[in-house]
């Protein structure tokens, strides 16, 4: 177990620690975070990461497989571009929490600030509270749970994916509809929510893409080729070009 | 992008450390503004006197406006109680009862105003907190209340006068730090400028300013001001305004600039990030409020 005092290392040698405590797989302990900007970022190995406080903006970003337990708030962008593992946030966090996440389970026990979840790919955001405005904006594909109420204009311009109230639904985004909700898939999110000792009595409302927009029936032709690189990894999230 | 910060002890009576709190706070997210610094400082106001700084230079190109500025200042009837010249600024105190707008505008001939107040004083300058702190010894100043601001240039140049805080020209004490970017500044200063007021920068931050203190010189309370103001701006913004014995914020309705505030019995901080807030109160753990979008308020000291 490591432990890095964010008054006496500056966050990019803090980082750098952080993957060194994770290639050897010991967990690190972070002290006085001070709400500093982009805590983890970049680690890649499935050690904890624990935040003894706030932390800033993006935190966890552009992490693979680690688990992250922030003790107070979040900063913007919480888990931007997270691949997979986990973040609990005891706190509030701001806006854009779960930015294009491509994975990960992110919960974030209080309120989220607005557009939670905006270009998300896959993985699961939970908001413990309510979310502000147009949470799920554009987003992909996976699912954003909220135990709260919506927020205004949720799911706004979503072409994949679920968004999940179990308060009220302010009000719908464009191009979002609210559809029923079957019971596995109930279950399976107190199961999730079981998994993070989170409670939610009462069924959710379910909101998917509508399929008004951005939708057209003629392909557009082909002038040329393009030049595609391969992927040498092995990845669901990796879609395959075709010419 | 640029950072804002805020402070105000609550408390009527005690004086805080305004200037190094406004200082630890910027220090804490330069990062979102690093090539100029501001503060807008509040004392204990002398009601029958007025602070004044000015921009004059260095060397030879100082002495010349400090010289304008006596004459121009004893030509309108303000007497100087006492002066001195702070970094490129020439600060002076002087007895004036007159009209507040009409000598700031003739003051604009004989050098660039930063501002006038009864208790405020404007420091503001290229470089960083610590940087403007080491030329004008904002550490040093304890008062009641204060703005602060970290400026990334965007529309404007990169110059002692079109960083922040401004002031609201001919308005005194009236101060605004802005996060954000006004798209009808135009139209608006247009509106203004046709009822008389005039504009010392090409700044839309200034607009905001000129704004505010023109309803606030109609009677209308800071908490209204505000209220019309996320009517009336377009773009984006989050901005923090203070008065002589008042402090206040408003974010648009998009959201796009942060804002957050910590409260105490004694103390009501907000800026830009979180990070600034926790340089007020390291290794604690805050419990923070964001503003919600299109929303303002304000703080007094108690009585």
């Amino acid at each position: 177990m490591g432990t890095i005092d964010l008054a006496k290392v500056p966050v990019r040698d803090a980082n750098e620690l952080i993957r060194k405590y994770g290639s050897a797989g010991e967990n690190v302990t972070i002290v006085n975070p001070d709400a500093r900007h982009h805590i983890g970022v970049g680690l890649i190995d499935p050690i904890t990461v624990h935040v003894q406080g706030s932390a800033g903006y993006f935190c966890a970003g552009l992490t693979d497989g680690a688990r992250f337990e922030v003790d107070n708030n979040v900063g913007w962008g919480l888990g931007d571009n997270i691949y997979s593992g986990s973040v609990v946030v005891r706190g509030n966090a701001g806006a854009i929490a779960g930015v294009g996440i491509r994975g990960a389970e992110l919960v974030v026990h209080g309120n989220i600030g607005s557009r939670a979840g905006q270009v998300m790919k896959e993985g699961t955001l939970v908001c413990g509270g309510n979310a502000n405005f147009m949470a799920g904006y554009m987003m992909y594909g996976g699912r954003i749970i909220i135990l709260g109420n919506s927020g205004e204009r949720v799911g706004e311009d979503m072409s994949g994916g679920s968004i999940f109230v179990g308060g009220d639904i302010t009000s719908l985004g464009s191009d979002a509809e609210q559809t029923d909700l079957d019971s596995d898939e109930q279950d399976s999110i107190l199961e999730f929510l079981d998994r993070y000792s989170l409670r939610h009595r009462g069924k959710f409302k379910k909101i998917v893409n509508a399929g008004k927009k951005l939708r057209y029936g003629t392909a557009e032709r082909q002038m040329r080729s393009l030049p595609f690189f391969g992927f040498s990894g092995n990845s669901k999230y990796w879609n395959a070009k075709v010419q | 992008m640029c950072g804002i910060a805020g402070i105000m002890y609550k408390t009527t009576g005690t004086l805080g450390a305004t200037g190094q709190a406004l200082i630890d706070m910027l220090d804490g997210c330069q990062h979102r503004g690093p090539d100029s610094t501001g503060f807008a400082l509040y004392g204990p106001s002398a009601d029958d006197r007025l602070r004044l700084r000015f921009f004059v230079g260095e060397g030879d190109e100082a002495g010349a406006a400090v010289e304008r500025i006596k004459a121009s200042l004893a030509e309108h009837g303000a007497s100087i109680a006492e002066d001195q010249i702070v970094g490129n600024n020439y600060r002076c105190t002087v007895a004036f009862t007159g009209d507040i707008q009409k000598l700031a505008y003739a003051m604009e001939h004989a050098a660039k105003v930063i501002s006038i107040g009864t208790s405020l004083e404007i420091v503001k300058d290229v470089g960083s907190a610590h940087e403007v702190d080491d030329r004008y010894s904002v550490h040093e100043f304890r008062g009641t209340h204060g703005l602060g601001h970290v400026r990334l240039a965007t529309e404007s140049d990169v110059k002692p006068e079109a960083s922040h805080p401004f002031w609201a020209t001919g308005f005194a004490d009236v101060a605004i730090v802005h996060n954000g970017q006004i798209t009808n500044y135009w139209k608006m200063r247009r509106r203004l400028q046709r009822r008389g007021f005039e504009f010392t920068t090409d700044n839309d931050s200034e607009l905001i300013a000129v704004y505010l203190a023109d309803k606030m010189s109609q009677g209308i309370s800071l908490k209204d001001a505000l209220a019309t103001s996320i009517d009336d701006l377009d773009g984006t913004f989050s901005f923090l305004a203070s008065t002589k014995d008042e402090i206040g914020y408003a974010k648009d309705r998009l959201a796009v600039k942060p804002m957050i505030m910590y409260e105490t019995d004694d103390l009501i901080a907000i800026a830009s990030e979180e990070v600034s807030l926790n340089r007020l109160f390291p290794g604690q753990a805050l419990s923070t409020m964001e503003p919600p979008p299109g929303t303002f308020n304000t703080w007094a000291r108690s009585t």
